[in-house]
This record gives C-alpha cells, sequence and structure tokens, in this order.
C-alpha cells in the first residue's frame, strides 16, 4: 500500500497537478460565460432600455437614438452580444453609461474592499467554525455539544444585518470600541499596493495603519464571521461525527494508539475533506451577504456600486461588476477543488 | 397480496425519535403554526390598523401600544403582524415554485440523465456557485417592485439547490436495489411509487421546503432592508426595518429590535423544524450520527 505513493516521483505529481489545475482553471470557463451570458440577456431582454429610462422625458426622440447609436444599443441583440462577448475576452468591460468612464477602472477601486470584507470574514469564521465543530463531535452529547448546537442554530438564524445594527448600536454607539462605520479614520496613511488596507499595511510594515484598518473592518468581519459560523461548525460536527464512527478509527483504537494521534491524524484529516468542500458553499453565501454589510458599515465595495448601478440602471456597470463576482466565485471555487485535490490522494487528477 | 405494512409511519417514527428531535420538531412547528397563521388571519389578529397614522409617534413600548410605535405613529405590533403576509407569504410561494420547477427538472435529469442531465448541470452549477442573492437583488431591480415579481426572483434563486437535491435523489433512488426487488415481488408501479419513492421523497421536501423558507424569509427581509422589497406604506419586517434603522441613535431601539426578531423567530421556527424532523423521518442517518 505505501508503495503507491512512492511511485511517484515528485516531479511526476507536480506535473499532474499542473494538469489538474489547468483543466480545472478551463472548465472554469464555460461557467463564468454562462452566467455573464445570463446577465446580458436579463439586461437586454427585459423592458426599459437604460437610455431612454435616463433621458426619455428630457430630450426629443432623435437624440436619444443617437446616444443608443453611440452605445450599439440600436443594433441586434446577437450583434451586441457577440461583441460583448469578445471585449470580455480582452477585460473591456466597457464604459460606464452614468460615469462615463471605463466601468472596470470603477470596479478596481472598489474591489479590494470587497475582497478584503469576504475573505477577512471567512478566514474569521473558519477559525472560529471548524475547532467549535470539531471539538463539539468529539465531544458529543456533553453540555458543551448540547450548548454549541443551540448557539449555533440560534445564531443560523439571527438575520446577519441586524446582528451588524445591534452590534454597531453595543460595541460602536454605547461602548464605543470600535468606529461605527467608514474604512479608515480622517488623516489615514498608507502607500497603497493591492488597495487591500490590512494587506498593504502589512507589506509596507505600517503598524500604524494596521492597527487602524483591523478596528474598522472588525465589526463587518463579526457580522460575516458571526453568520457563518454557524454553517462551517455544523458541518464540521457532522464530518467529524462521520468519520469517528469508521471501521478505521476502531481498529486505530483496537491498536491501542493514544487517543490524541487518533483524533489528529486519523479523524481530523478526513474529515476535512468535507469541510474543505463546504468552505465554497459558505464562500457563495458570504458575498451575497457582504452586499447588505457593506451599505450598513459604510464600505465603498462591489455591493455599494452594483446597488448605484442598479438605481441608476447602468447597464454595463451592472455586467462589469456581476462578471467580477462571477471571477470572485468562479476562482475561489477553483482553489477550493485544487486544495480538495491536494489533500486527497484519491482524487485522480 | 397479503397487506404488509411498508414504508412509513410518521406517528411511529416521531415517537421512536430522540427526545432532543422531538422537541425541536414540537417547538418549531408551533412557531411556524404561529407564524402562518399571521399569514392567513394577520388582520384579524392585530389590534391596531397597521396603517393608520396617529399623533404618538416613536412612542416607546407601552401597554397600549405592546411594541411601540414607529415615526408616523403607526403601532408596530399590528404592522409586524400583518407583515408576515408579505415576509412569509411570498417566501412561502417563492418556495413551491421553485420546488415545482425543481422537481420537474431535477427527476428528468436524474431520470434521464444523457445529453439534457449535462446541460442542466452545466447551467444549474454555475447559478449555484453565483450568490443568489446578487441575482435576485438584479432581477427584482430589473423587474420592477412588487410582491409577485419577487417571489419569481427568490423563486429563480432557489431553484438551482432544489434541483441538485431532487437529481442526486432521484439518482440514488434509480440505483437502490429495492426498486427492482419490489418489481420482482409482483408490486405494481403504483405501489412502488406510493409506499418506496413518495416516502423517501417526502422526507427530503420536507427538510428543504423548511429551509428553503428560512433562506426566503432571510432574502425577502434583506431586501426589504436595501429598499428594494414590498414598496411602503406597505408593512414588511425588512423594510420597517430599515426605516426605524434611522430613528436607531435617536433612541428608538424598538423599532430596530422588534422586527429583526420576527425575523429570527420565523427562521427559528423553520430551522428547529427542518433540522428536527431530518431527525425523525431517517432513521438510518440517526443511527450513524
Amino acid at each position: 500500500m505505501m508503495r503507491t505513493y512512492l511511485v511517484y516521483s515528485n516531479e511526476g505529481l507536480t506535473m499532474k497537478l499542473r494538469y489538474y489545475l489547468s483543466m480545472r482553471l478551463l472548465l472554469a470557463i464555460p461557467t463564468f460565460l454562462l452566467l455573464m451570458t445570463g446577465v446580458f440577456f436579463m439586461m437586454h431582454v427585459l423592458p426599459g432600455d437604460p437610455v431612454t429610462i435616463m433621458f426619455g422625458d428630457r430630450y426629443p426622440t432623435a437624440y436619444i437614438d443617437e446616444i443608443k447609436a453611440a452605445y450599439g444599443l440600436d443594433r441586434p441583440l446577437w450583434d451586441q452580444y457577440v461583441e460583448f462577448l469578445q471585449d470580455l475576452t480582452s477585460f473591456d468591460l466597457g464604459i460606464s453609461m452614468v460615469y462615463k468612464v471605463p466601468v472596470i477602472r470603477k470596479v478596481r477601486d472598489v474591489f479590494p474592499t470587497t475582497i478584503e470584507v469576504a475573505i477577512g470574514g471567512l478566514l474569521l469564521a473558519i477559525i472560529m467554525g471548524v475547532p467549535l465543530g470539531v471539538i463539539s463531535a468529539l465531544k458529543r452529547d456533553t453540555p458543551f455539544d448540547h450548548i454549541t448546537r443551540i448557539v449555533t442554530l440560534y445564531l443560523h438564524s439571527t438575520p446577519g444585518f441586524w446582528l451588524a445594527l445591534l452590534m454597531q448600536l453595543a460595541l460602536g454607539f454605547y461602548l464605543d470600541i470600535v468606529p461605527i462605520s467608514g474604512r479608515s479614520p480622517p488623516g489615514f496613511r498608507l502607500t497603497e499596493i493591492t488597495g487591500m488596507y490590512v494587506v498593504d499595511s502589512l507589506l509596507t510594515l505600517n503598524f500604524k495603519a494596521l492597527r487602524q484598518s483591523v478596528r474598522y473592518l472588525l465589526l463587518p468581519w463579526l457580522t460575516i464571521a458571526i453568520t457563518t459560523v454557524p454553517y462551517l461548525s455544523r458541518l464540521s460536527r457532522a464530518a467529524m461525527l462521520n468519520v469517528l464512527g469508521d471501521d478505521y478509527i476502531t481498529t486505530a483504537r483496537a491498536k491501542g494508539l493514544p487517543d490524541r494521534v487518533i483524533t489528529y491524524k486519523h479523524a481530523l484529516r478526513n474529515a476535512l475533506l468535507p469541510i474543505v468542500t463546504s468552505v465554497g458553499g459558505s464562500f457563495t453565501a458570504l458575498l451575497g451577504g457582504t452586499v447588505i454589510t457593506e451599505k450598513i458599515f459604510a464600505l465603498p465595495g462591489l455591493g455599494g456600486l452594483l446597488m448605484d448601478a442598479l438605481t441608476s440602471r447602468d447597464f454595463t456597470m451592472i455586467q462589469g461588476v456581476v462578471a467580477i463576482y462571477a471571477i470572485i466565485v468562479v476562482l475561489m471555487n477553483t482553489i477550493i477543488d485544487i486544495v480538495y485535490a491536494m489533500a486527497d490522494p484519491r482524487v485522480k487528477y | 397480496m397479503s397487506k404488509m405494512k411498508t414504508g412509513y409511519n410518521f406517528v411511529e417514527l416521531f415517537k421512536a425519535a430522540p427526545r432532543s428531535a422531538r422537541i425541536m420538531v414540537v417547538i418549531g412547528a408551533s412557531l411556524n403554526l404561529l407564524l402562518l397563521s399571521f399569514v392567513f388571519f394577520g388582520p384579524y389578529m392585530a389590534p391596531y390598523d397597521p396603517l393608520e397614522m396617529t399623533s404618538e409617534t416613536l412612542s416607546a413600548p407601552s401597554s397600549r401600544h405592546l411594541l411601540g410605535t414607529d415615526n408616523l405613529g403607526r403601532d408596530l405590533l399590528s404592522r409586524l403582524i400583518v407583515g408576515a403576509r408579505y415576509s412569509l407569504g411570498i417566501s412561502l410561494v417563492a418556495v413551491g415554485l421553485s420546488l415545482v420547477v425543481g422537481l420537474l427538472l431535477g427527476s428528468a435529469s436524474g431520470f434521464f440523465g444523457g445529453n439534457l442531465d449535462r446541460i442542466l448541470m452545466l447551467i444549474m452549477d454555475a447559478l449555484y456557485i453565483f450568490p443568489s442573492f446578487i441575482y435576485v437583488l438584479i432581477m427584482v431591480v430589473v423587474m420592477g417592485p412588487g410582491i409577485w415579481q419577487t417571489a419569481f426572483a427568490l423563486s429563480i434563486g432557489r431553484i438551482p439547490y432544489n434541483f441538485r437535491l431532487i437529481r442526486s435523489l432521484t439518482i440514488s433512488v434509480k440505483e437502490r436495489g429495492f426498486i427492482e426487488a419490489q418489481k420482482v415481488i409482483g408490486a405494481d408501479n403504483w405501489h412502488i411509487i406510493r409506499h418506496h419513492i413518495a416516502p423517501y421523497y417526502l422526507s427530503v421536501l420536507f427538510v428543504t421546503v423548511s429551509l428553503g423558507m428560512a433562506r426566503g424569509t432571510l432574502a425577502i427581509a434583506g431586501l426589504g432592508f436595501l429598499g428594494l422589497g414590498v414598496p411602503p406604506p406597505t408593512p414588511e419586517w425588512g423594510t420597517d426595518l430599515a426605516s426605524g434603522r434611522t430613528y436607531l441613535l435617536s433612541g428608538a431601539w424598538w423599532l430596530v429590535i422588534f422586527p429583526g426578531f420576527f425575523v429570527l423567530i420565523a427562521m427559528l421556527g423553520f430551522n428547529l423544524f427542518s433540522e428536527g424532523i431530518d431527525t425523525v423521518m431517517n432513521p438510518t442517518v440517526r443511527r450513524l450520527k
């Protein structure tokens, strides 16, 4: 049995992983295209074209037709669709109909905020949720397990935006230990590299900026984490219990292995696989939640840009924001698949 | 054929379930029933007219107004009771709609397989990994505000989930030996569907409907909170919460606490029920856990 691992030389394994990686990335392309096609037709087939909505009652029809022609909205839908796809391949998301600047420029400004909020929240949720679920499983049917399950069920039912408001009120307003909203204090100084304040301040070793930006992100992160923890911890508990009931655990116990070895080497490693998969699902859910979280904490992210674009019917901007969300989830899911493949030697590349 | 007791007896399963699961089902079901009675009989149960404005603006909870009044002097408790019709009613319609579509597409995909399955899977997978709240948001804006539009958008958000579930169920039913075994001993199709396939689906459907209601309620409240729900003055929990938020820092805590609490109670009811019923109706899973 041990031999199977030795058959692959290290080089062969990396080659296979590289092949698997490129295959996964290739498979992500149709998913992305499907999502973009969906949003394109949603924007164009449904009634109310942007130009009429924006200028309809103020300008003569001739002028409106001229604007439509400028954006190519007068051409057949199929032509527009083909051009849309062509532009996508060169990351050209078009020109915003409201701001009159390339969509990609607007998106680039706000996208790091959303990533920072979402990934930070996810990491916090993993750090809190997975150990909670695993410990709960190990201490099955003890008071700890019962209390954890009741609390997570309760948190699972708590609307995130409500929780965010309560935390704002309690921690930000009454206790005044964290800022209520915003991203940075006045007079905040930081050399921007990635646009993510926490990452940038770490890269430039600017610890004052790090402390400040973390203080501002604390409530958004907590909001996201607390609403994601129940999902992760319940799943981790189930995964761990599932593994603990398996035959090889009984074998390990019969061999007289110490509990610690059984728990960490045999059980936890195997339980991690379904947990890794579930992280993908929870990321998708929490990314949707960032739209509301960003609004509550007045963070300038993709959610705010999307809301603005929706209210002003800035169709190109809506498409652009959806494209970025799609890229984020597709990449994240691909990364998770790859982590899964690396963690599980049984996965065939 | 002698009358053999096959499959399913809810009462027996319920009696055999562990106490914690029974408690969950009972509490969850009673919360759900209470809220559903608000959906159907809300206007008769509310102490005041939810739209009637009075001079008592922003008054704190008292014996006259149990949960206080809002900025226009409307009774909050009445608004929340009547609001259940919109917050939960829309979710109910959306769950029903998504279930029908999910059942049709999912069972077709799982049963026939082949290219149909491949294409449907590709589409559903793409929708599945994309945050449903975002496309629901876009659809609601594009279609305009309204009860049916919101319900339709929400149901689209839920379809990929139901599709995947029904598809995998269908495949596993197809592959299980017990259907074939029944055919061999001469059971007719109707018998098989009633006693072997339906229970199999039913136990899962109970859980997804309940979970779907929880998700839907949250999404509607979220849309309302973003100002994209049912337009005012219609009472709706999320919309009320968002408008109450303006008065939060001036001390009117009840306008935020209670609408959120109603959402929490609704979701708690659905979550408790689905978790409990899952344990009750799947004894095999219970034994594993």
